[in-house]
């Protein structure tokens, strides 16, 4: 196997960032031609090896949903065999494609990436798993659509990147779902040369990749796109019992930290906006753009007014009250919830993964973590002013 | 003018802190009865577990609660004076209370500093305690009447001797934490509350001037057991939708403790199968107990109530079935392979390392290796540990199947 090896200097990327955060930082990064590209943290992971594989997946809208059926059933292929040792294992859809995650004991490496494999081969199911687990994201459609703050949500993603596919599909995608058309969405994306693996282990780079092999399909082996028209089918829910307003903006990027410390401190603004007012913030990551969404809703006339107030002026509320100390403190706040989700083998590698696919960078949590300590309130206000006008959306009983 | 005092006060006990950590950075300051570090390479986070001797056994009649209360408004103290880049959690139990400290890397030895001058110097703040108590009693207010506590309170009643002050609630009751003052978490502070009684773990710290590894000076025996000989069954109907089940052996010791919870995870693994029961409710929880007259393994879960009595007897013929057939060979070398990865996924988090570790220095007075102990743990081992399970004591709450 021809490899070629990309070794990362780790001194410029450790300039960006504290020394602390060294354990975000790749050692080596390998490219297999026409093969995944591999990015190794050799942290001291205490015993245990972390994996995760991620691969890209575009949906067109009458495929919407197809990412979480075969998330699904990567899952339900990991379960039993993991449990064989005692991994831990998951599959989930992320804006940017599948990313299958197995954890266990360093000794069982080989496993791990059995495991692995397994969770990528070409969808197999027996008879009758489709249909149960179209019926549980059905299910999920349903609750969603009942519940007017998932749909207040739902309607401010669709203003705001109308082009980009629903991640949990629609009833008309979901029921256009079989075993064929996922299999079509499978071989046009489980290619080789389009994965990505970050591991937490102790191996050496050469015996890590002598385990991956096979996984994936070879790019002569790639299936076409299947055309088919949008479904056009969505679901209604019932009127609510309340009064619900929300407004988002969009930041066009999708590794901001501002965006993490704006939803902070705008958290924090919004919450004790006063009785019989329901309120939140909520920072969602799209493919190419975040959204900082503030709603809630209200019952009483009296009310729906502060609730449309509060939310209107969540922004201009925080740049009126922005000084060093509060941005210093959201800042570290921020960092420490980020360091805590990064602080086991597993999550370490999901935070470095996800960086990774949505930046397309392999040090991208680390960057993010050298821009998060840049970030100021002069920065801050900049950043907010920057946002643009907000999409809103509101929902009467 | 209160805010001004407020402010005040609050200056006052950040300078002071201040100066008390400057010392610290010289050179370990207080004398702790063990240390243990671990490296923990480039860990993105540092956290710290200190454990103290103290739990709920220590309160007083009619004031329990106290230790409960102390270790909380301290915690309170302890967060406030650290800010938004830390956090300090609590754990009181019956015998020991364990203090947690997560913080980035760059400000652990500022950090750790605080915490240990507000554990064991600083003035019990009023404000807070009160606080804690206002959130303690609404709590006990918001849970009376709860099965899941009836349950706890119930089931400990049965592994330990009835007059046990072990036996109670660490928490204490509306009446007890409403008649405790300041005074008697101060005393029990002054009197309980020392370094050279406490123990520590530490992940992250890498090699410092102020933590260092030192071995135990203090050892507590644990009794050797059965905490019990003869099996007894109690069950409480109560109109509730679930039906809980505690199933509690007692165990004839010495045993080493990787063995017994080797047997702990071969229980609950054969108790947790793939797919999930649809009766049951939640997880099985198989737990390794230290009661007063012994260690104790109990097996709980929560079931709908018209499959209670089929998960009782598939509890009672699990471990039945492995004390008469321990497993050997390949199905052995299965099991032990699954409980070591279960144990250091755990143990990845490092909260729960920290937590292990500290028990570990006050119990045994060492820490174990817990990866190498247990390629250590043979079949004959497994075999005596389950040997030494004694005869069950059975508890159940839940409705009255006969009226459905």
């Amino acid at each position: 196997m021809r490899v070629l090896l990309l070794l990362l200097l780790a001194a410029p990327l450790a300039a960006h960032a504290q020394a602390s955060d060294s354990a975000f930082a790749p050692d080596t990064i390998l490219q297999i031609p026409d093969g995944p590209r591999v990015v190794l943290l050799h942290a001291d992971p205490g015993g245990v090896a972390a994996l995760r594989l991620s691969v890209p997946i575009i949906e067109s809208p009458a495929e919407a949903g197809a990412g979480r059926m075969l998330a699904a059933l990567a899952e339900r292929r990991m379960a039993g065999p993991a449990r064989r040792i005692g991994a831990r294992v998951s599959a989930s859809r992320t804006p940017w494609g599948l990313a299958y995650s197995v954890e266990g004991a360093e000794v069982d490496l080989d496993y791990l990436t059995y495991l692995l494999r397994l969770a990528t081969a070409e969808p197999r199911p027996e008879s009758g798993v489709v249909d149960a687990i179209r019926t549980e994201l059905m299910s999920d459609l349903e609750r969603q659509a009942e519940s007017p703050g998932d749909r207040l949500l739902s309607e401010l993603r669709r203003a705001a990147a109308p082009e980009l596919t629903p991640l949990a599909g629609s009833p008309g995608s979901l029921r256009l779902l079989d075993e064929t058309r996922l299999r079509a969405v499978w071989r046009r994306s489980h290619r080789s040369a389009s994965m990505s693996l970050v591991a937490m282990t102790s191996a050496s780079p050469a015996a890590l990749l002598a385990m991956l092999e096979a996984v994936g399909l070879p790019a002569a082996e790639v299936a076409t796109p299947r055309e088919a028209p949008d479904p056009q089918e969505t679901s209604t829910g019932p009127p609510p019992l309340r009064s619900w307003y929300g407004e988002a903006r969009v930041d066009h990027a999708v590794a901001d930290p501002h965006a993490a410390v704006a939803a902070h401190l705008i958290s924090q603004s919004v919450a004790h906006v006063g009785p019989g007012v329901e309120i939140g913030v909520r920072l969602w990551q799209l493919r190419d753009r975040t959204l900082i969404v503030v709603g809630g809703a209200a019952r009483s006339p009296r009310a729906r007014t502060a609730l449309r107030a509060a939310v209107q002026s969540a922004l201009a509320d925080v740049l009126a009250s922005l000084d060093a100390r509060r941005v210093e403190a959201a800042v570290e706040r921020v960092g420490l919830e980020y360091r805590t989700l990064a602080r086991t083998p597993g999550g370490l590698v999901e935070r470095v993964g996800r960086m990774a696919d949505s930046t397309g960078r392999p040090s991208g949590a680390l960057r993010y973590l050298a821009a998060l300590a840049g970030v100021t309130a002069s920065s801050l206000a900049d950043y907010l002013n920057g946002l643009g006008a907000p999409l809103v959306a509101e929902f009467e009983p | 003018m209160k805010a001004r005092q407020s402010s005040v006060a609050t200056g006052a006990l950040f300078a002071t802190l201040i100066c008390a950590w400057l010392s610290p950075l010289q050179g370990q300051s207080r004398e702790y009865a063990a240390v243990s570090l671990d490296d923990g390479n480039r860990a993105p986070l540092v956290v710290i577990g200190i454990r103290l001797p103290i739990g709920s056994v220590r309160d007083t009649s009619g004031r329990e609660g106290t230790a409960w209360l102390l270790a909380n408004t301290l915690a309170a103290q302890m967060n406030a004076a650290l800010g938004r880049r830390t956090e300090v959690t609590v754990d009181v139990g019956r015998s020991t209370t364990s203090f947690t400290l997560s913080v980035l890397p760059d400000n652990w030895l500022v950090a750790w500093a605080i915490l240990e001058e507000t554990l064991f110097d600083a003035t019990l703040d009023s404000a807070a305690f009160e606080h804690e108590r206002s959130r303690l009693l609404a709590q006990l207010l918001f849970q009376r009447g709860s099965p899941a506590l009836d349950h706890e309170r119930k089931w400990v009643q049965q592994v330990a001797p009835p007059s046990s002050p072990w036996a109670r609630s660490p928490r204490g009751t509306h009446e007890s934490v409403e008649a405790l003052t300041i005074h008697d978490a101060r005393l029990l502070r002054r009197n309980e509350y020392h370094a050279a009684s406490s123990v520590v773990a530490a992940v992250g710290v890498g090699d410092n001037a102020v933590l260092s590894d030192r071995p135990s000076r203090v050892v507590t025996s644990p009794p050797e057991g059965p905490a019990w000989t003869t099996s007894a069954r109690l069950d409480v109907t109560r109109e509730v939708t679930s039906s809980w089940i505690s199933v509690a052996y007692p165990i004839a010791g010495p045993l080493p403790r990787t063995a017994l919870e080797f047997v702990a995870h071969l229980i609950r693994w054969r108790l947790d199968p793939l797919p999930p029961d649809p009766g049951r409710y939640g997880e099985i929880e198989v737990r390794l107990v230290d009661a007063p007259l012994g260690a104790v393994i109990v097996v709980e879960g929560v079931v709908a109530p018209e499959s209670s009595e089929r998960f009782e007897q598939e509890i009672l013929r699990v471990v039945s079935g492995l004390t008469e057939e321990p497993p050997e060979g390949d199905f052995f070398t299965w099991d032990r392979r699954r409980f070591r990865a279960a144990r250091l996924l755990a143990e990845a988090t490092p909260e729960l390392a920290v937590a292990r570790i500290t028990s570990d220095l006050m119990r045994d007075g060492g820490r174990r290796d817990v990866g190498e102990d247990i390629w250590e743990i043979t079949p004959a081992a497994v075999a005596s540990a389950l040997l030494a399970l004694g005869e069950p004591r059975v508890f159940r709450l839940g409705p009255d199947l006969g009226s459905r």
